[in-house]
């Protein structure tokens, strides 16, 4: 695999228009790079005869993330940048809707707040609803009740059949 | 033949009613568990442990091993419907099943699958069968030497995965091989990279990442750019069946998954994963349909998935001659031999030839009846992808969230599925492909972890990669499979 | 289907007891034993068979197993010592293994943290070499060790587990350095057995029982066993008899949460002392080639800080464990 600088990105068209979001991208991953080489040095190290010890790895890793990194940060400070991926329920010429992002991923960190309290039944539901609309679905009746019956019956197919444990938190003085 | 006779006496076993019964039984419930990420054969077989504990143990192993080949067929439907692989070695399978699913070949994926792991699992049970023996005195000459030369050729496979950027490529195997870094480090006990977090110690869960970048990172993805208006998917394009076509471009791949996968799966240290990255990337270098490959290219269906079912028969090999468990679901089997107070290894055969023939004699029945109750139900399975947009996303979602919460009970293996998957949204967003980082987290800790250890047995001589002839075959292969595609465009040139 | 049938055999039993007149103050209705680690291994079916044999034998009618896996046990250690104000109904399964992870993870909570119950089943290590090593006798291979430690290569299970102890207790004994020695973790007995079979390392150390089919059929030869004296029905000679001073058991316990009072304490003794003594446990240990190694109470617990000073310090000379 060789690391020269590729040519077969796309130059977009009315170049050099920089894109934030790639320059923050490129920062990323020579900040990650940086944090493995950091990390690296904190592994102790016992004797061993390999004479290859626990941060001969990390630091390679480290090395070739700050590499990649400098080399995007090179390609989003020229305006290079590359197309992102195709996809037949994906429509590139929308500009990128951040609500619905966000949506989700309050949705999600919903569910991991609320999964032990409420118990699986109801976050999954609940979650059910919120991804749903997130996709605009604006069919409010519909949405949770599907969610709820879908976790209901995947809840004691788990517990009672394979013995598996989830958590029952609000239902459990149901029975279930 | 001494095996012919005591495999018919294995069938007179396995083709009595009430181990007719295990074996659906098994297959039926391998096929449901292995749907959900998660939870795989190996958590499967282990809970039922306690309730075969008064069976009879050759109806209890007929029915493991139904769940563990029921399994392998559950991950690939999930895997091609919903990009959601159900555990590691189907991961290749929804890169281009997911992709002709999308495109309305669902149908076709399924069935490749379907019958691909048939021919394979048959295949790769006579293999069993016949040269079991013989697989295991070669497999034994495995040193960590020779098992870090085939991570190096497994590695490049990865070369077929780069997508339009070689730089974005490797910055997201690199990542992979970072994440593969988290835990303890096997070889000294040292932690690395755990931030602290005790749940960390054992390393990041592949199949929450693969979940993660995958299935949830592409909710993000999809809802943030979502095609409004008429959808112009269609889940079924020119018939739910295979196409003559589809026929001709299959069979090799499947003749050629099984023949990787049953070897590779023998080995005691190569699991399932290794033979689905060398068959994908062998099929993309053979195919006459290269440039179809990463947008629903047929032969990489078929092929990852036969070796991934050769390799499944693969295990069993170590485990009965030698009593070797070498993936988790063997191991399982292995504490339920104990359990009815049997000790696989050499003398299993000899000990109880009955037990050992009759699990033979069930894979083969086994392998039959999952591609009689799977192949109707892919009309049925199709039909996942006319639910609205909105309601498939949100199910597939709670789907991750279940099988990702009862790997361990924990709320941090959520807090990772979700983070991994705002990543894998990112990835997308600014066109790095996100099969690398799953090929890295896999390959890059078996790999670091053989490295180390052939250096230590050598105290820290490396010509032992070049030394041991197997080591130095896998060696010159993974050379020739990088170097081959930079200096062609050299030969043509003249 | 499971919930259903144990439910229902519950009751039964309860019903049972009830007429049978047994419920003095030192049984238990029901019980929760933790594994602290995935199903399938060790811990897992140490708990799984204390759940049927006590539920078979009718000593605490109704039993449940719950893993709670992660770093060596260490996680479930941890949720044990924070679990909530413990009706006394809630026991860990731990071994040796314990000791050594709480020290390499450098764990927050530590057995110290819990209360002792009881010790009940061990398994000797072996030390095995492959049939056509040149090393016949433990002395051949101590030989070859003390000459160059390096060139021996030793084959076991994780770093600071149970075999990497032996090997470095083993070295103390024969007058190496134990940071010398060159030992080859494996994730898991199988890859290890791999191998030593196919003679990819000079020697082994496991469990008995996980390599007891190699052994028997003559593909490995055995040749040393950890035990204090010979093992019945193991024809392999100890470590003692071959001149090293070394005894070690892979033993496995129970614990239970930190905040017991005494007549809960008492009670799961007891329990645990019914198990022990009844005919079923003792099949048990039987088909499994474990050794009974019962100690309870206070035995237990001066036990239990015995292991725990030995392990940390060969843990320390290996280098594994900062001092």
């Amino acid at each position: 695999m060789s690391q020269s600088v590729p040519t077969d990105t796309q130059q977009s068209v009315d170049a050099p228009t920089r894109s934030v979001g790639d320059l923050l991208v490129s920062l990323g991953v020579l900040a990650l790079g940086g944090y493995f080489a950091y990390g690296a040095f904190n592994i102790s190290v016992a004797q061993s005869y390999s004479r290859v010890g626990p941060r001969f790895f990390p630091f390679l890793v480290a090395a070739g993330l700050l590499l990649c990194g400098a080399l995007l940060l090179v390609q989003a400070l020229r305006g290079t940048t590359a197309l992102p991926e195709e996809g037949e329920d994906v429509d590139l010429d929308v500009p990128p809707d951040y609500r619905a992002v966000a949506v989700i991923g309050a949705s999600l960190v919903t569910y991991v707040l609320l999964l032990e309290p409420l118990g699986f039944v109801l976050a999954s539901a609940l979650l059910f609803w919120g991804v749903a609309a997130a996709f605009g679905s604006r069919v409010w009746f519909r949405d949770p009740l599907v969610g709820l019956v879908l976790a209901l019956i995947v809840y004691l197919a788990f517990t009672r059949l394979l013995g598996l444990r989830l958590p029952a938190g609000m239902l459990a003085p149901l029975g279930l | 033949m001494e095996a012919l006779g005591a495999l018919l006496d294995g069938f007179a076993v396995a083709l009595t009613l009430p181990n007719l019964g295990w074996a659906l039984l098994g297959v039926t419930l391998g096929t449901v568990v292995g749907v959900l990420p998660g939870i795989g054969p190996a958590l499967t077989v282990a809970l039922l442990l306690p309730v075969t504990f008064r069976l009879d143990p050759v109806g209890s192993f007929i029915m493991f091993a139904g769940i563990y080949y029921g399994g392998m067929y559950g991950g690939s439907t999930t895997s091609i419907l919903l990009n959601t692989p159900g555990e590691s070695a189907s991961i290749i399978t929804s890169l281009e099943g997911n992709k002709m699913a999308r495109r309305g070949r669902g149908g076709a994926a399924l069935a490749t699958a379907a019958i691909g792991s048939f021919v394979a699992g048959t295949l790769a049970t006579a293999a069993l069968t016949f040269v079991a023996p013989l697989m295991v005195d070669v497999a034994l000459r495995f040193g960590p030497a020779d098992y870090f030369a085939l991570m190096v050729l497994a590695f490049t496979t990865v070369a077929s995965l780069l997508g339009s950027s070689v730089l974005r490529g490797v910055t997201s195997l690199l990542l992979g091989l970072g994440l593969g870094l988290v835990g303890i480090d096997l070889q000294t006990g040292q932690a690395r990279y755990t931030l602290g977090v005790p749940e960390m110690l054992d390393g990041v869960n592949v199949v929450i990442v693969a979940v993660g970048l995958f299935a949830v990172g592409e909710a993000f993805y999809v809802a943030s750019r979502l095609r409004r208006g008429d959808q112009d998917v269609t889940p079924i394009r020119g018939g739910v069946w295979m196409s003559r076509e589809d026929w001709r471009r299959s069979w090799r791949p499947w003749l050629r998954g099984s023949l990787l996968g049953f070897p590779l799966g023998a080995l005691p240290a190569g699991g399932a994963e290794i033979p689905t990255f060398l068959s994908y990337a062998l099929e993309k270098r053979l195919s006459k349909n290269r440039a179809e490959f990463g947008h629903g290219a047929i032969e990489g269906v078929a092929g990852p998935e036969a070796a991934n079912n050769a390799a499944a028969a693969g295990v069993l090999v170590p485990l009965l001659t030698l009593g070797l468990p070498t993936s988790a679901t063997a191991a399982i089997m292995l504490a339920a031999f104990q359990q009815f107070g049997l000790q696989p290894g050499p003398l299993l055969f000899q000990t109880s030839p009955d037990l050992v023939w009759g699990l033979i004699a069930s894979l083969y029945i086994g392998n039959a009846m999952l591609l009689v109750l799977n192949l109707p139900l892919v009309g049925l399975w199709v039909r996942l992808l006319f639910i609205p947009r909105p309601l498939l996303y949100a199910g597939i979602l709670v789907f991750a969230a279940l099988g990702t919460y009862s790997l361990n009970n924990s709320v941090i293996d959520l807090i990772t599925l979700f983070v991994i998957g705002f990543v894998g949204f990112l990835m997308r967003r600014y066109a790095f492909p996100v099969a690398p980082a799953v090929v890295g987290m896999i390959l890059g800790p078996m790999a670091e972890q053989q490295f180390r250890r052939a250096l230590s047995i050598s105290q820290g001589d490396p010509s032992v990669f070049v030394r041991e002839p197997i080591s130095a075959a896998f060696l010159a292969l993974a050379f020739l499979a990088i170097a081959t595609p930079l200096l062609a465009p050299l030969f043509r040139r003249r | 289907m499971r919930f259903v049938s144990d439910r229902w055999l519950s009751r039964f039993l309860v019903v049972g007891f009830a007429v049978a007149g047994l419920g003095s103050a030192q049984t238990l209705e029901s019980l929760r034993i933790m594994a602290p680690a995935s199903p399938g291994g060790g811990w897992d079916s140490t708990s799984r068979l204390i759940q049927s044999t006590l539920q078979d034998t009718g000593i605490v009618p109704s039993v449940e197993v719950f893993n709670v896996s992660g770093a060596g046990g260490t996680i479930g250690l941890a949720q044990l010592a924070s679990a909530e104000r413990s009706q006394g109904d809630l026991l860990m399964t731990m071994g040796l293994v314990m000791t050594g992870a709480v020290l390499t993870n450098n764990a927050a909570v530590t057995l110290a943290d819990t209360t002792p119950i009881a010790s009940i089943t061990a398994e000797y290590e072996v030390i095995v070499v492959p049939a056509d090593s040149p090393f016949q006798t433990l002395d051949d291979l101590l030989a070859a060790f003390r000459e160059d430690p390096g060139a021996v290569s030793w084959a076991g299970g994780s770093a600071g587990g149970t075999d990497h102890i032996l090997v470095g207790l083993i070295a103390q004994a024969a007058g190496v350095d134990p940071a010398g020695i060159n030992y080859i973790p494996f994730s898991g007995g199988g890859e290890a057995l791999a191998a030593i079979l196919g003679a990819q390392v000079s020697a082994g150390v496991a469990g008995y029982s996980e390599w007891a089919g190699s052994i028997e059929s003559g593909e490995l030869r055995a040749l040393a066993l950890s035990a204090p004296e010979r093992v019945e029905g193991i024809d392999v000679p100890t470590l003692i008899e071959g001149g090293v001073d070394v005894e070690l058991a892979n033993w496995r316990g129970l614990v239970a949460p930190p905040d017991l009072d005494d007549a809960q304490r008492e009670t799961l003794i007891s329990v645990v002392d019914e198990l022990h003594a009844s005919p079923e446990w003792e099949a048990v240990l039987e088909e499994n080639g474990w050794q009974d190694f019962y100690r309870s109470g206070d035995d237990f617990t001066a036990f239990l800080e015995s292991e725990d000073a030995r392990v940390g310090e060969i843990l320390a000379d290996i280098g594994l464990v900062g001092e």
